[in-house]
């Protein structure tokens, strides 16, 4: 079988999945992604009386969520397709990580004779079966960085260790407001609020929030116009920027 | 008015923030990620704080509840100039809301 062709999940079985990706098709899956549901938008603010306020900043407020999680879903992809192309220093992270577990689990005796016999290539199937067996996106949170040092050979890692802080910030706020607009919890829109002031009045002023965000202001917050666009539409293209930074 | 010194070492990527004058008062060590904090449990105060890898640092929500608006966004300004080395490596900023105790008191709950 040519080492390209597809084979089951390791997790689901059924879904396939290619045993090679190339990182850059993924920044290409995500960018189409994100033009598809601005289009999507547009189409639905056209189609919307201009009386329908509210509708319009619901669409707003969704197609913010569709963007965010197409940017989770990105990162997570991204990030197995990088270990894909290059293992050397995931193998070491996975071998360190194993003799720290045992280390100081019940064999720690054993931690000296550890050998792990990783297969020479990890298909994209196997790295996500490490990362995580149950199959889920991997949660970055705010340790991008860090994952990326730990995980990702030289060309990726760095990529990611040195994108500006202003994209770091967006990143970390993007988070906090999907977590905002799923969970509406008091917790969450604490956080997305204090996302929000942080980000970069210079690269990101139209997103800095201008008053505190609550919950019912979400959608308002993303439906705002600032300067030529509106809040989302300004998400929507700084992601498509960041994503395109990855590039190789 | 209290004053927040902020100090930014390039070489090891730390921050650190000394909240009002030099206190001998001993102080409880909290880490918390990539943040550790020392906090005098007697007065409910702040005396400093630092961050490590504060080049990438992003997770500004303890910092916020602590502190408000106004001294994040300083953090936040003074952290994009001295990372990048475009502005000076130090900082004071005055600030009249005290540290929230309910956010110190979580704090020290979670030593």
């Amino acid at each position: 079988m040519p080492t390209s062709a597809p084979i089951p999940c390791a997790v689901c079985q059924d879904v396939v999945v290619p045993r090679k990706q190339d990182p850059n098709d993924v920044i290409d899956q995500f960018q189409a992604a994100a033009s598809t549901s601005l289009e999507l938008w547009t189409r639905m603010q056209e189609a919307l009386p201009k009386s329908s306020l509210d509708l319009r900043k619901v669409v707003s407020r969704d197609a913010f969520g569709r963007v965010a999680v197409e940017w989770e879903r990105f990162r997570s992809h991204w990030h197995i397709a990088a270990i894909n192309r290059d293992s050397g220093l995931y193998r070491t992270s996975v071998m360190k990580r194993l003799r720290e577990s045992v280390k100081s689990g019940r064999f720690s005796q054993l931690e000296p004779y550890l050998h792990l016999a990783l297969p020479p290539q990890l298909s994209v199937s196997t790295v996500q079966t490490l990362l995580d067996p149950l199959g889920r996106n991997i949660s970055f949170g705010d340790s991008w960085t860090d994952r990326a040092r730990d995980d990702l050979a030289a060309p990726y890692g760095a990529k990611v260790t040195s994108l500006p802080l202003s994209d770091l910030r967006l990143v970390a706020a993007c988070e906090k407001l999907r977590n905002a607009i799923a969970h509406m919890s008091t917790l969450s829109i604490a956080e997305l609020n204090s996302a929000l002031v942080v980000l970069d009045p210079v690269v990101d002023g139209a997103l800095v929030r201008t008053g505190k965000v609550t919950d019912k202001g979400v959608a308002a917050y993303l439906h705002a116009r600032v300067g030529s666009e509106r809040r989302v539409e300004a998400w929507h293209r700084r992601l498509d920027e960041v994503a395109e930074k990855l590039r190789t | 008015m209290s004053a927040l010194r902020l100090k930014y070492d390039v070489g090891l990527q730390q921050l650190e923030g000394r909240v009002g004058s030099t206190s001998d008062a001993a102080t409880t060590v909290i880490e918390q990620g990539k943040m550790t904090f020392y906090i005098d449990a007697a007065h409910k105060s702040v005396v400093a704080f630092e961050i490590a890898d504060f080049n990438h640092f992003v997770s500004y929500h303890v910092l916020f509840e602590l502190f408000g608006d106004e001294v994040i966004r300083e953090i936040a300004a003074f952290q994009s100039s001295a990372v990048t080395q475009k502005g000076p490596l130090q900082k004071t900023i005055e600030f009249t809301r005290a540290p929230s105790p309910r956010v110190i008191e979580d704090l020290l709950k979670a030593a």
